[in-house]
Order: C-alpha cells, then sequence, then structure tokens
C-alpha cells in the first residue's frame, strides 16, 4: 500500500511547488528544461552543421571553437549542441517502448493475478537475468549496428524493469474498493483498467520514467560506444566518444565535452526523479 | 420458489464460499490453505425488506454481500434474483437489479475522477441515455442524497466521509436497483454523521421500494434499521429471524453474548461491557462439530465438538444449536 | 529444515529453467546477427557456393535450426560449449581463462567499492546534514550518473597521459612474461614469487578497477545511509547508549550488524552490474577479460563464442543471486517464515 500517489488531480501548480522544496531537483528540471530549449534550437545554436568543415583539425578549444576541432575539422561545440537532439529523443523513444510494453504487461499481470501473472513475471526474470549492458549489447548486435536499433534494444532492455514498478503499483490499487465499486456497476475490464488503475499507477511510472530517461541516454552512449549504436559521422554523445576514442593522448578535450554532456543530463535526470520519488512518497524522505 | 413471497426476491441458496488462502502467484501448482469464508448460507430478502447481517470481523458477512452481487464466485450454492440464477445472468443485467454501497469511503471513490463522473459512470457503462439526460439524472441524484450542482466538479477528497458515503449511495441507486447492499456503511464515520446517513438510507429505502442487504457489526443499529436479521458465525448463520423479537429473546449462545458485549446506545462510547470469552477460530481450520463450541457457556457436551447443529425453527425463528429440537429449516425463506 | 530444502529445490530450478530459456533466447538472436560468420571469416573474394556449402556442412550449420540448438545445449551440459569459428580452439577453456581475468579484476573492484561505500555511508549517516553527508551523497549520485566508460577515459587522460602514473590500458607490460599455474595472473605471480610481475599486473589493475568499482560504490553507500538511519533510531541503540557506551562503540556493535543486512543484499546483486560494467571498462583499458572476448566475438559473428559467454554470465548470476537469497535468509531469521 506504501505505492506513491500523485497528489489530488488538477494540482500541478501544487506539485511544482512541492518540487520547489527541493533545490537539487528544482537543479535538475532547470538543466533538463535548458536541453530541451537547446534540442529544439539546435540547429538555430549551433555555428556549424554537424559535416561542415572548419580551417584546422585536432585544434584545442579556442573562444571561435568552443569545445575545439575534431580529427577532421568539424566544429566539436556544433556536433555536441546537435547531438543534444538526438540523445533527448533516443531517451523518449527507447523510454516510450519500455513504458508502452512494460507498464502493458505490468498492469496486466498485477490485475489477472494467478497464471497471468505468473506467466508473465517469469519472462520478465528471465531478461532480468542479464545485466542490461549485456543484454542491450546482445540485442543491438542480432538487430544490427544502428541509432533505430539502439533505441529498440534498450527499450526491450528495460520493459522488465517497468513491468515491475507497474505490477507492484496496479496490485496496490486493484485491493481498493473503488476497483470493486467499478465492476459492482459492471465496468469491463479494459475500463476498469483504463480509468480506474492507470490514472492511480501514474505517480511511480512518472518517476521510474524520469530516472529511466537518463538511463536511457547513458545506456545509448555505451552503445555507441561500443559500435553498436548510432554509427559516426552521427552527432549522438557517444558516437562522438567512439571518435573521439583514438585521440586520447593528443586530443583529449574531444573526449571531455561529449562526455561532459551525458554525465550532466544524466545526472540531472536522476535528481530530478529522485525529487519526485521523496515528493510522492514521504516515508522514504530523510 | 416458496409462496410466502410474491415479491421479487434476491434470495442465496446453499450458498459457499470458499478461497484459496493466497500467497505469492510463484508457483500456480503450489497447494495452499482454504479459507471457508461462507458455509452453506441461505437467506431470501424481498423487496420493501431491510434485512440485517450481524458478526464479528472475519465472520464472512463481506463475503456473503459480494458473492450476492456475484463480485465473487460461490463455490456450491448459487444466488438467485426474482428466481433467475445470478450467475448466467449478463453482468449489465444483474448490475441493475443490485447494487452495493461499500465500507471506506475514504477509497470506495477514485481520487483523481470528478464526482460528476463518478455517479454518470455507471450510467455511461450500462449505455443508457445521450450526455443531456445522463447529467440530467446525476444531478437528480445528487440532489436526492443531499447535495447538489456545486459538486459536480469536485473531486472525492474535497469531501467530508459522510458526504463520500452519499456519493456512493448515488452512484449504485443512479441505476435504479431493486436491491441494494450495505456493507458497514457507517462503521468509518463519526457518530454524528452515522446518524444522518442512516437517516437518508431509511428515507430513500422507503421511496424507492428497496430490498437492503445491510451488514453490520453493531448490533445497536440493526436492532433500530431492520425487519429481520441474521446473525453469522464462522461462516454460518447461527440465528435468523425477526430482529425485534431476537433482540427480545435470543436463543443462540451466540446471539445472546453479541447482545450482552454490546454496549446500549445510551453509555455510548463505554467499552463492550461483557466481551465474549476467548478468540475466533481460524477458517481456514474451523473447530469440528459446532464452530461456536470453542467459545459457548452452554456446552451441553460431546455432541458439540463433534456434531454440527442444523438450523432449526424455534419460537419463530431458525437457530443453529445443539440446545433446540425443532423442525429442520434448512429451506430459509421467511419464518 | 525439510521447507528449507524445498525452498532450495524450487530456486533452483528455477535458476535452471531461466538458464534455459535465455540459452534459447541467446541462440536465436546470435542467428539474427545479419552477415554470414564464414564470409566474415574467409572473406568474400574467391569463395564458391560448393566451398561455402562445404565450410558450413563441415561447422553443421546447414542443418535445421532446433537441432543446431539442441545438439549445441547438449554439448553445453557436458561442458563442451563448441569450437570457436575464429581460430577453431575449444570455447570453454578460452572462456575460462578469460573470465578469471575478469574475475580478479571485479574481485579487486568489489572490495574497492564495497568498503568505500559501507565508509561513506555510514559516516554521511552518523554525521547526518553535515557538509560531508551532503558532499558525499551529491558525490554518490554523480557516481550513478557517470557513464563508466567515460570515467575510464578521464582517469586514463589524467593518471596515464597527462601524469604518466599508470599504464594506458592492458593486463601487463610488453616485456612481463607470465608463468601460468592456476590461470588468475594476479595470484600466479604471487605464486610463483614474481615481484616485478606482481607490480606490473596492479599498476594495470588500478585504473579499470576504480572505474568499474565508481558505480557501485555510489550505490553502496546510498544504501548504507539509508539502512544505518533506518536502524539508528531503534530501542537498542538507545539502550546501549543508556548503558554508558560510547557512540562509536554502539555503531559499531549494535547498527552495523542489523544495517548491513541490505547491504551486503545490495553487494550481491551489484554483481550484474559488477560483469555489465566490466564489458565497458574493459573495452575503454583493453583489458583482456571475458568482456572483451565476448565483444570481440561479436564484431567476429563467433557465435559459439558469444553464445558460450553469455551463458556463462547468465550462470554466474543466477548462481550469486541464489547464494544472496539463502544467505540473506540464513543471517535474517524473519525473512525465513
Amino acid at each position: 500500500m506504501s505505492a506513491a500517489t500523485l497528489p489530488p488531480a488538477g494540482s500541478v501548480l501544487g506539485a511544482l511547488k512541492l518540487l520547489a522544496e527541493r533545490p537539487s531537483a528544482m537543479f535538475g528540471l532547470a538543466v533538463i528544461a535548458s536541453l530541451v530549449v537547446v534540442a529544439l534550437l539546435a540547429p538555430w545554436i549551433a555555428p556549424y552543421a554537424a559535416d561542415d568543415f572548419t580551417e584546422g583539425v585536432l585544434e584545442p578549444p579556442s573562444w571561435a571553437h568552443l569545445f575545439g576541432i575534431d580529427q577532421i575539422g568539424r566544429d566539436l561545440f556544433s556536433r555536441v549542441i546537435l547531438g543534444t537532439r538526438i540523445s533527448l529523443r533516443i531517451g523518449l523513444l527507447a523510454v516510450g517502448i519500455s513504458l508502452a510494453f512494460g507498464v502493458t504487461l505490468g498492469v496486466l499481470a498485477g490485475y489477472f493475478g494467478g497464471w497471468v501473472d505468473a506467466a508473465i513475471m517469469r519472462v520478465m526474470d528471465v531478461v532480468m537475468a542479464l545485466p542490461y549492458v549485456l543484454l542491450a549489447v546482445l540485442i543491438a548486435t542480432a538487430l544490427g549496428p544502428s541509432l533505430e536499433n539502439g533505441i529498440i534494444a534498450i527499450g526491450i532492455v528495460r520493459i522488465p524493469r517497468f513491468a515491475r514498478v507497474a505490477r507492484a503499483a496496479t496490485l496496490a490499487t486493484v485491493e481498493l474498493p473503488y476497483v470493486e465499486a467499478a465492476r459492482c456497476i459492471g465496468a469491463s475490464h479494459p475500463r476498469i483498467i483504463a480509468k480506474e488503475i492507470l490514472p492511480n499507477i501514474l505517480g511511480p511510472l512518472i518517476v521510474y520514467g524520469t530516472l529511466s530517461l537518463g538511463d536511457a541516454i547513458l545506456a545509448a552512449a555505451v552503445l555507441s560506444f561500443l559500435g553498436l549504436g548510432a554509427q559516426p559521422p552521427t552527432p549522438e554523445w557517444g558516437a562522438l566518444l567512439y571518435e573521439a576514442q583514438k585521440y586520447l593522448t593528443t586530443a583529449a578535450y574531444l573526449s571531455l565535452f561529449p562526455g561532459l554532456f551525458v554525465f550532466v543530463t544524466v545526472l540531472s535526470f536522476n535528481l530530478l526523479g529522485d525529487g519526485l520519488r521523496d515528493m510522492l512518497d514521504p516515508k522514504s524522505r530523510r | 420458489m416458496s409462496a410466502a413471497t410474491s415479491r421479487p426476491t434476491v434470495e442465496a441458496r446453499n450458498l459457499s464460499v470458499r478461497f484459496r488462502a493466497r500467497g505469492e502467484a510463484a508457483w500456480p501448482w503450489s497447494k495452499a490453505g482454504e479459507v471457508k469464508a461462507v458455509e452453506n448460507v441461505s437467506i431470501a430478502v424481498p423487496r420493501g425488506e431491510m434485512f440485517g447481517v450481524a458478526g464479528e470481523s472475519g465472520c464472512g458477512k463481506s463475503t456473503l454481500a459480494r458473492a450476492l452481487l456475484n463480485l465473487v464466485a460461490p463455490s456450491a450454492g448459487e444466488v438467485r434474483i426474482d428466481g433467475r440464477a445470478v450467475a448466467g445472468m449478463p453482468a449489465l443485467e444483474l448490475r441493475s437489479s443490485i447494487q452495493m454501497v461499500f465500507q471506506d469511503p475514504y477509497n470506495s471513490l477514485n481520487p483523481r475522477r470528478r464526482v460528476g463522473d463518478i455517479v454518470a459512470e455507471s450510467l455511461v457503462v450500462h449505455g443508457r441515455f445521450d450526455d443531456r439526460e445522463r447529467a440530467h439524472r446525476t444531478l437528480t441524484m445528487l440532489e436526492k442524497v443531499g447535495l447538489g450542482a456545486q459538486h459536480l466538479e469536485r473531486f472525492p477528497h474535497e469531501f467530508s466521509g459522510g458526504q463520500r458515503q452519499r456519493i456512493a449511495i448515488a452512484r449504485a441507486l443512479i441505476l435504479e436497483p431493486q436491491f441494494l447492499v450495505l456493507d458497514e456503511p457507517t462503521s468509518a464515520l463519526d457518530v454524528s454523521v452515522q446518524a444522518m446517513v442512516l437517516e437518508l438510507i431509511r428515507q430513500l429505502r422507503r421511496d424507492l421500494d428497496l430490498g437492503c442487504i445491510f451488514i453490520s457489526h453493531d448490533l445497536n443499529l440493526l436492532g433500530f434499521l431492520t425487519d429481520r436479521l441474521a446473525v453469522m458465525y464462522l461462516g454460518r448463520i447461527v440465528e435468523m429471524g425477526p430482529t425485534k423479537e431476537i433482540f427480545a429473546a435470543p436463543a443462540h449462545p451466540y446471539t445472546v453474548e453479541l447482545i450482552a458485549a454490546t454496549p446500549s446506545p445510551y453509555e455510548e462510547g463505554r467499552e463492550p461491557r461483557q466481551p465474549i470469552e476467548g478468540e475466533i477460530p481460524s477458517n481456514v481450520n474451523p473447530p469440528p462439530g459446532c464452530p461456536f463450541h470453542t467459545r459457548c457457556r452452554k456446552r451441553i457436551g460431546p455432541i458439540c465438538d463433534s456434531r454440527l447443529p442444523e438450523l432449526r425453527w424455534h419460537e419463530g425463528r431458525a437457530v443453529r444449536c445443539h440446545l433446540y429440537d425443532g423442525p429442520p429449516a434448512e429451506s430459509g425463506g421467511a419464518p | 529444515m525439510r521447507r528449507v530444502l524445498r525452498t532450495l529445490w524450487i530456486r533452483l530450478f528455477n535458476s535452471a529453467l531461466v538458464i534455459a530459456v535465455l540459452s534459447v533466447v541467446v541462440f536465436g538472436f546470435m542467428r539474427m546477427i545479419p552477415g554470414d560468420p564464414i564470409l566474415a571469416l574467409m572473406g568474400t573474394e574467391g569463395i564458391t557456393d560448393a566451398k561455402l556449402a562445404e565450410v558450413k556442412k563441415e561447422l553443421g550449420l546447414d542443418r535445421p535450426l532446433y537441432v543446431q540448438y539442441l545438439s549445441w545445449a547438449w554439448h553445453v551440459l557436458q561442458g563442451d560449449f563448441g569450437r570457436s569459428i575464429q581460430n577453431n580452439e575449444p570455447v570453454l577453456p578460452m572462456l575460462l581463462e578469460r573470465l578469471k581475468v575478469t574475475a580478479e579484476l571485479a574481485v579487486a573492484a568489489t572490495i574497492l567499492g564495497s568498503s568505500l561505500g559501507i565508509l561513506i555511508g555510514v559516516v554521511s549517516a552518523v554525521r547526518r546534514n553535515t557538509i560531508f553527508d551532503s558532499a558525499s551523497m551529491i558525490g554518490a549520485l554523480s557516481g550513478v550518473s557517470m557513464p563508466v566508460f567515460w570515467l575510464g577515459i578521464i582517469l586514463i587522460v589524467g593518471f596515464s597521459v597527462k601524469l604518466d602514473i599508470f599504464p594506458t590500458g592492458g593486463l601487463v607490460s610488453h616485456n612481463t612474461r607470465l608463468v601460468a599455474v592456476t590461470g588468475f595472473p594476479l595470484l600466479d605471480s604471487l605464486i610463483t614469487g614474481q615481484r616485478a610481475a606482481t607490480v606490473d599486473i596492479l599498476k594495470h589493475m588500478v585504473l579499470p578497477t576504480v572505474t568499474l568499482a565508481f558505480a557501485p560504490a555510489a550505490l553502496v553507500a546510498r544504501t548504507t545511509r539509508a539502512s544505518v538511519l533506518e536502524v539508528i533510531n531503534e530501542d537498542y541503540v538507545n539502550a546501549g547508549l543508556a548503558r554508558g557506551l560510547s557512540f562509536a562503540g554502539v555503531v559499531a556493535r549494535h547498527v552495523m550488524r542489523n544495517a548491513l543486512i541490505p547491504v551486503v543484499t545490495i553487494i550481491g546483486l551489484e554483481i550484474g552490474v559488477y560483469l555489465g560494467g566490466s564489458i565497458v571498462t574493459e573495452s575503454v583499458f583493453s583489458y583482456p577479460g571475458l568482456g572483451r572476448y565476448m565483444m570481440q566475438g561479436i564484431m567476429a559473428n563467433d557465435y559459439p563464442v558469444v553464445q558460450g559467454a553469455i551463458i556463462l554470465y547468465a550462470a554466474i548470476i543466477v548462481v550469486v543471486n541464489l547464494v544472496v537469497d539463502l544467505s540473506y535468509s540464513a543471517i535474517d531469521p524473519r525473512v525465513r517464515s
């Protein structure tokens, strides 16, 4: 019964106010908001296009080229800025996949229980038996290395986790009298799930989804870095790092900036997610 | 069925409900104990009657309520409404003839839906009327329970317990059922609010000619409210008959103790005077013989621990006790 | 006792089931991979269809999929993981050799990560809401958010390229000769008394170990802090203080024992994080462990190697989780019921 519940509906403003009490969460939110703005305006912010060649090769950071120039003469700042859009999109799409399938499976397992539950959760256990980097590597390999397949791999890997969160929240909700009341007036299973269960398990899902956005972006960078995700010359952050790896001794700045962006993005989603969780579940507050 | 009931009636015939004692769903084939929640219960409640079910928590009265609405499937026996078996009835038809009000008004309303939607939901699910007519009927129903148009757009958390129970009653009655099951509808409310909700229920029962099954552990309340009464213990009916007569001269030793343990309404808030001795036995492994023999002060001998007494007629009511040896009363119809 | 045995059997059966299903999945995935391993092996130049078919037949790749699977699974059960498509050597001995390298790295990282995490967690909890607490918890969250490979890169740039304290990667320097006894490089160098080799191996291990230990240390620190805070307010702590024990004494004697149960569980369950992290870490540091071997297998479409590596990973994780679960219920009697 300790499932986090959202504050009563219709109070997004109230939620923001509660969140404002947590500076670290607000910091995360602010960074994420700026990243979103950067992603939306990327083509206008970046001084060069992703594959524009400028003067010079492997130039360290300067005022003209804030993050330096890479091994074939491209402006790294522009590529990192353009990569923001790619990385955020990866996060959203991958988490979208996990959310869609994970919540469906988890809610069905929690709602119907019995053998449906046993069957679904056994499969989830199998998927969870592998470390998720390993599984993502495996799926991305099987599908063939590309940005899209990387997204699918990362999406699939997190399905069981979302299923668990959704199942736990559903189990806590399905026993509540208003669900029985809905059965009592004759509502069908799909209607009960849509109208009674889903709106009431949103809290934990939002928390977990926020934390997952950071993880998905991180995992995408790992895949690209291993050569299994986005392929150069795509300016995805992990792919930038993959390219920069060969120049560690001569041009470390090429590795520094894309990695910093991954780190700050993931950190911000974690800060926001932690803040949301504390806000929704006062018991975890310390 | 019987001649005594020419009016539409909801009846349970030899109804039993058993659950598997639930654990984790890890092993579908693993054995678990069985909870015998309701054992061989027969009642018949005609339209217009206020029928009470009394008993301590865990006696199966809530399960009986749910079985009457087919919210839990019976393990044996059946429920009939107006002579028709509930089990085979189309869901929506069943739902429009019998409805229920739940115990906990704080959890029986979805916190994320507006009151207007909660009440209208019944009509939407049943596909009755168009939007305008639904809105009209929702408002009329809310007014009947003492709420108004200003409440339509609010969320449940903005209401007091008593108001929420009114909303729950409106949700149940908007389908115009013949029967209403009330599962401890006032036990979560303050005493002052209780009285108003009870008065509302009485008045609605009269106006709508409802057959009500009122479930409660509070004998005072049942004594004041109901026409007939069934007392349950460990899933079985131990005494059933007109409320006034049972109160005047309780026959079953359990009923006697239950009434003795109830504080009189004039000494409000005081502890029960004589709590019943002993623990309620588990309904996974109920004691053999008469289920009450482990706590009974009037045991007459080994027969009590070995043979389950039948329900027998005794002074105008049915009693399940070896003290009495009237004719069998298993039919369960009104005496 | 019978109950415990029964639980044990059920868990074992469950674990076996997980691995069995996983083996099917892995086998299927490997066959989905675009690209032909034979072509990857021999090159596309000057190869006739007839020759291709012959090689396929030789490797058993011409049979129906399920026959291939069953035959593979049957052999795996007997300890035969097949032969590498790349160099035709038996897979299992090579996997085990690489696993030993990874194991030393993972053990070192576990020791470092757990002790550091517990230390930071306990001190943070005891000095709750001090600057140390805030700083270490921000640090811990950063640790969880830090891309492992980026951390590795930063460490290489700082400690290898700029300061030149540690080597950039590899297991040992080119001029170091290793004598194999057990197959565990560090252990072997200690057994045979090659001090120079020991020092060389340790130097190569430092950066990968720190990289690998960072995220788990952060998680352990967070768990320890929460768990100590949970326990620290309980009655027996106050009772201990009332009996005149010093605060540090109470923390050491009572708080730690009770608070560490969930921490131990987390450390046990972290094995997946270590193994997953080792794939990335070994890639960054060119460390010749199981993860890097598997990645090389993936790049070469070497089915038997990849299948074997994944089954091995899964088996290790399942077994460790089982042991953690069972020992957990042995430590804490409340879980047994």
